[in-house]
């Protein structure tokens, strides 16, 4: 069954091509079926793969297509890795994938370019496909270059604003910056091992007894810069905020569920490298748990709807660093799961809020919306509590296991970890409340059309909210009686690597009950006081306008991290460029360019006067010339 | 010989068909299909088959095969094109074929020749037919104006020829390729300054027909005055002829005293690329630009004659591959040409203006075989400069190499100027959207773009033949 697997791109890649060749002229409800058929049909052909695998046997299989790059001592085959980690993520990517392309059908309804919309999301999935299944640094790579591209053109997919540009570009040139270290990553990989191909790579590494050595310090640590800027964490993680400017189905698809958890697949697939430089990861674990919480702060105090998500969509990805960071692979990938439900299931509840409010992306313009909206507020609430943590759902499960993993490593991990969780816990809540609870704040024009949306977009809400609350039971921990099937599954693709890791204190059962207490307890109390200031209170949220200060005015301004990349790398880059500009381009190579234009055309000029029309010049200059040949070589 | 035979029939057939008023189009038929007849009857019969006749005289090896299908090709495919150029004349359409024919038959001679004689009448054959053709056009000017020149310089010419002829007669004592040859292998280290006066009155001579610097002084004035058709004839074919000849003489016959030759086509190829490239540079006539940009051309393909230390087949292949795509872009080219003129009546470039946007098929046709001569990848124009200039370097001649590629450079500049004026300037008027070409011309014209490009892509078609 595996050896079908090259089929599971080449789908959304054929409904790329239909729906962007021909697609302006298909009838939109075909555009939709074309796309969205492609995306279930690889959903299932994924699917048909996991259970083919017999059970209690794992798979690893190399599926050669062609020959791509044979050069020298260079051989990079295009062939396709099946194992349980490209499975899970293939699973995540086609099954989600699938729900989101059903939902835009509906939300995506009235735009003229419904046919490039459908057309680019199939090239999307294509590309990420391309990124999880590679079985090589280079294919990966395509992959990685290909979403990156893909997330532009869908971030300005409105290109008609200005802004939504702006936003394309800045998210297109922070992803090159994380790029340019990817690929150096993948150059001293390629320096040190001599080849591309993973298999190669992590045998050789396993080899390795030494650990820190530079060379994979210098390795990892260029990789996790290509990992920051995928999925965006400090200090390239500004521009994940600005690509909410794309439609939100985009958003969900790409920018919480697949595309930024990239950077995350791709540490956990290259971890035999990380395991060997200590160093690396906890340089990863300081900044995955640092941006977990300073991302966090951050939502408290945003006011569109898509913007907290968004920062808590790169705090989420902070604590799936965290998990990195500490050598719980397995957990992080838990987490990008349980994550993709969720996070998917808010931004389609949020895109759904949207829909009914004519684009209104405002919390201060909303409230009361759960008589009007009942499915999408359920589904909804189920995501927030999920992501909240709230005991017996997936975000819980996931969470938990990385806090735990966390504690054993170092404490101050833990600490932090909990209180991002209840900064998390109460800005969901906010955002929560001031949708849905409460009184309407919108126009009356808005509340008279306010509706539910259709059935394209409520069933692929009921599915991610089924989904967010089962999502914790597919990899149950041991203390609650499960057995921890995510973990076994994926175990073999971490074995090398965790055989490295010396663990020196397992957590106690009780131990362990006791740190889950304390963080479901943190996270109700904030949830109370979530519910105290904008349910009891019934405060809300200050306008643009009004005067703020202090804290909030930092936090409300995201630490002013923008201004700061504008004043130190921005302002500074585009001077010297026009100043370079201005001399070499125009002075130098403009005006040694032209006066070399300029005397060929003078020197043409001269030498057309040659060309006088008479035929006594003609034959004098002939003789002339042979004259000179026979002077120049018979006189001695 | 066949070749000859028949060809030589098909002229005087369609001459005779002018008296008795036969249907044009009929005797345009049965000429392109006797040509590609023989054509394919060379290339099946002869490769590999080296054929001697006329006591020697005439040898037809693979080289002689090779550059005798290219000449023919070439001719079919210009005969295939010359709709928009006999549409306007209304008499004596079927002798131009005849003339053209027997001009062929004088080109198979010389690129077959093994004897000096042979060599003097297949020029002498292939010259008379065009001094008429590029006067053909009685009642203009400048084609009578041309025609004179061309006449009176080639007489000089052929003086210079048959001068040379005979001195290497006076001191090898035969006219024949083998035993001279045999004479220089002898004589390698002293040859007599008679022999060598003769070797370069042989040189001049040749270079004459080519048009290489200072040689070249005829060709700006004949191309532009020349009926357009026969420009391009000229350009194309001829020039197949010429080089054919040219290397025939002198890479087979005088290799063995190359040093004596080599200084002087070095400098003879730089001063061609470069008198070629910069003149062309002021010019706004496209059939004076084309004359200058062929006088650039030859140079590039005086160089290989610089090959005698290579390899023989890839000296073979560097010179085969540089006319075949020389002539099938510059043919291109001049359908276009002849296109536009028809509706314009002006060959200057400003009556390209906007071409692509009311005819797209001609826009795209004269872009790709603009981006072959100016010798941009992936157009089989860019290899043929690249096998050239390689094996340039490889002989050791660095400094040609390096003046070779600056006008190259140059190339780009007015080679360009003709596309900017195709694809980015606003038409003056509507006339250029009339032009209506018949689907025959659309195919072929399209299969010489593929051919352009496949040859650019896959150049051991060509290059790898011998």
């Amino acid at each position: 069954m595996a050896d079908f697997a090259w089929l599971i791109p080449l789908l959304p890649f054929i409904g790329f091509l239909i729906n962007g060749l021909l697609g302006k002229s298909l009838p939109k409800i075909l555009v939709a079926v074309i796309g969205t058929g492609a995306m279930v049909a690889s959903f299932l052909l994924a699917t048909l793969i996991f259970f083919s695998i017999p059970q209690g046997e794992t798979i690893h299989l190399n599926i050669h297509l062609f020959d791509f790059i044979q050069a020298g001592t260079i051989y990079i085959p295009f062939d396709f890795l099946i194992d349980p980690l490209s499975i899970l993520m293939i699973l995540i990517i086609t099954g989600i994938g699938s729900l989101i392309h059903l939902y835009s059908a509906g939300y995506m309804k009235e735009d003229e370019g419904f046919y490039k919309f459908f057309a680019y999301l199939n090239l999307f999935v294509f590309f990420m496909l391309l990124l999880v299944l590679g079985s090589n640094y280079i294919i990966m790579f395509i992959g990685w270059e290909g979403v990156g591209l893909c997330s532009y053109l869908l971030i300005g997919f409105w290109f008609k604003n200005q802004d939504y540009n702006n936003a394309a570009k800045k998210a297109f040139i922070m992803n090159r910056i994380g790029d340019l270290g990817f690929l150096m990553g993948v150059f001293f990989i390629f320096g040190t091992f001599g080849t591309f191909t993973f298999d190669e790579v992590f045998s050789k590494a396993s080899l390795v007894t030494e650990f820190n050595q530079p060379i994979f310090i210098t390795i990892c640590l260029l990789l996790f810069v290509g990992a920051t800027g995928k999925s965006a964490q400090i200090p390239l993680f500004t521009w994940l905020p600005d690509a909410m400017a794309g439609p939100t189905p985009v958003s969900a698809l790409i920018h919480a569920a697949t595309m930024v958890t990239a950077g995350i697949y791709m540490i956990a697939r290259s971890n035999i490298l990380f395991v060997l430089a200590p160093t690396a990861l906890t340089v990863i674990a300081i900044v995955g748990v640092a941006t977990a919480l300073f991302a966090a702060t951050i939502g408290l105090a945003q006011n569109d709807i898509k913007k907290v998500l968004a920062y808590s969509t790169v705090s989420q990805l902070g604590y799936m660093f965290l998990a990195l960071g500490v050598g719980a692979f397995s957990s992080a990938l838990f987490h990008v799961m349980t994550h993709a439900f969720f996070k998917a299931l808010l931004f389609l509840g949020a895109g759904s809020v949207i829909h009914a409010m004519h684009h209104e992306q405002d919390i201060r313009r909303m409230g009361g919306l759960a008589k009007k909206l009942p499915i999408t507020h359920l589904t909804f609430l189920i995501g927030t509590l999920a992501i909240a943590g709230l005991p017996g759902l997936s975000g819980f499960f996931s969470k938990d296991e990385i806090l735990a993993k966390a504690f054993e490593t170092n404490i101050i991990y833990w600490v932090l970890g909990v209180i991002g969780a209840i900064l998390t816990a109460f800005y969901m809540f906010r955002v929560y409340f001031l949708t849905f609870h409460g009184s309407f704040r919108g126009t009356h024009d808005q509340a008279h059309h306010l509706h539910e949306s259709p059935l394209t977009m409520t069933l692929p809400l009921i599915v991610l909210a089924v989904l967010s609350i089962v999502g914790g039971y597919f990899n149950l921990a041991p203390i609650f009686g499960g057995n921890a099937g995510l973990e076994h599954f994926l175990s073999p693709v971490f074995a090398a690597g965790q055989a490295k890791i010396h663990h020196t204190n397992h957590l106690s059962h009780s131990t362990e009950y006791l740190i889950m207490a304390v963080s479901v307890v943190a996270v109700i109390l904030s949830i109370g006081l979530a519910y105290f200031t904008y349910i009891s209170k019934k405060s809300v949220p200050v306008e643009d306008g009004d005067e703020i200060n202090g804290l909030h005015k930092l936090v409300y301004n995201k630490y002013y991290v923008d201004e700061l990349y504008d004043k130190v790398f921005v302002q500074p880059i585009m001077y010297l460029s026009t100043s370079i500009y201005k001399f070499v381009d125009i002075v130098v190579i403009d005006g040694l360019v032209n006066s070399i234009g300029k005397g060929i055309y003078a020197l043409s000029g001269i030498l057309r006067q040659l060309q006088s029309g008479s035929i006594g010049i003609y034959v004098l200059m002939m003789v002339l010339g042979l004259i000179s040949i026979l002077a120049f070589n018979l006189i001695p | 010989m066949v070749a000859l035979i028949s060809l030589s029939i098909l002229g005087v057939f369609s001459m005779i068909a002018g008296l008795f008023n036969v249907n044009t189009k009929a005797v345009l038929t049965i000429s392109i299909v006797t040509i590609l007849g023989v054509l394919g009857f060379t290339a099946g019969f002869h490769w590999n088959n080296d054929y001697s006749r006329f006591y020697d005289m005439l040898n037809f090896d693979n080289y002689a095969v090779a550059f005798t299908c290219a000449i023919l090709g070439s001719t079919a495919i210009l005969l295939l094109f010359s709709e928009h150029f006999f549409s306007n004349i209304k008499q004596y359409i079927t002798e131009y074929y005849s003339l053209i024919i027997f001009s062929v038959v004088g080109m198979i001679a010389m690129v077959a020749f093994d004897n000096l004689a042979m060599l003097f009448l297949g020029i002498e054959i292939m010259s008379v037919p065009l001094y008429i053709l590029v006067g053909s056009q009685k009642k203009n000017l400048l084609s009578n104006e041309s025609s004179l020149k061309y006449f009176l310089m080639g007489a000089f010419t052929t003086g210079i020829l048959l001068m040379g002829i005979t001195l290497i007669y006076g001191e090898t004592g035969s006219f024949d390729l083998s035993t001279i040859q045999s004479y220089f292998q002898e004589n390698a280290t002293d040859s007599s300054p008679i022999l060598l006066v003769g070797l370069f009155f042989l040189l001049a001579a040749m270079a004459f027909k080519v048009s290489a610097a200072p040689f070249h002084f005829w060709t700006p004035d004949v191309y532009q005055g020349s009926p357009t058709f026969i420009t391009a004839f000229m350009s194309t074919v001829v020039k197949i002829a010429g080089f054919g000849a040219f290397f025939r003489l002198f890479y087979i016959c005088f290799a063995p005293i190359s040093e004596v030759w080599t200084t002087a086509i070095w400098v003879m190829a730089a001063l061609t690329i470069t008198i070629g490239s910069i003149t062309a540079v002021f010019q706004n006539d496209i059939k004076r630009l084309l004359a200058y940009s062929s006088i650039s051309h030859a140079g590039y393909m005086l160089i290989s004659l610089l090959m005698v230390k290579n390899v023989e087949s890839e000296a073979f292949g560097a010179i085969f591959y540089y006319v075949i795509s020389y002539s099938i872009s510059s043919i291109a080219l001049f359908s276009v040409i002849m296109a536009v003129q028809k509706v314009k009546d002006s060959s200057s470039i400003d009556a390209f203006k906007g071409l692509a946007k009311a005819n797209p098929l001609l826009g795209i046709i004269a872009a790709v075989s603009i981006a072959s001569l100016a010798g941009l990848p992936p157009t089989a124009g860019f290899l043929a400069k690249f096998y050239i200039l390689k094996s340039t370097v490889e002989s050791g001649y660095v400094w040609l190499a390096l003046i070779a590629v600056t006008n190259a450079i140059i190339g780009i500049f007015y080679y360009f100027k003709v596309l900017i004026a195709i694809y980015f300037k606003e038409a003056e008027d509507q006339s250029l959207s009339l032009i209506a070409s018949s689907l025959a011309y659309k195919i072929v014209a399209v299969l010489l773009v593929i051919g352009i490009l496949v040859l650019g892509i896959f150049p051991d078609l060509v290059y790898s033949i011998f």
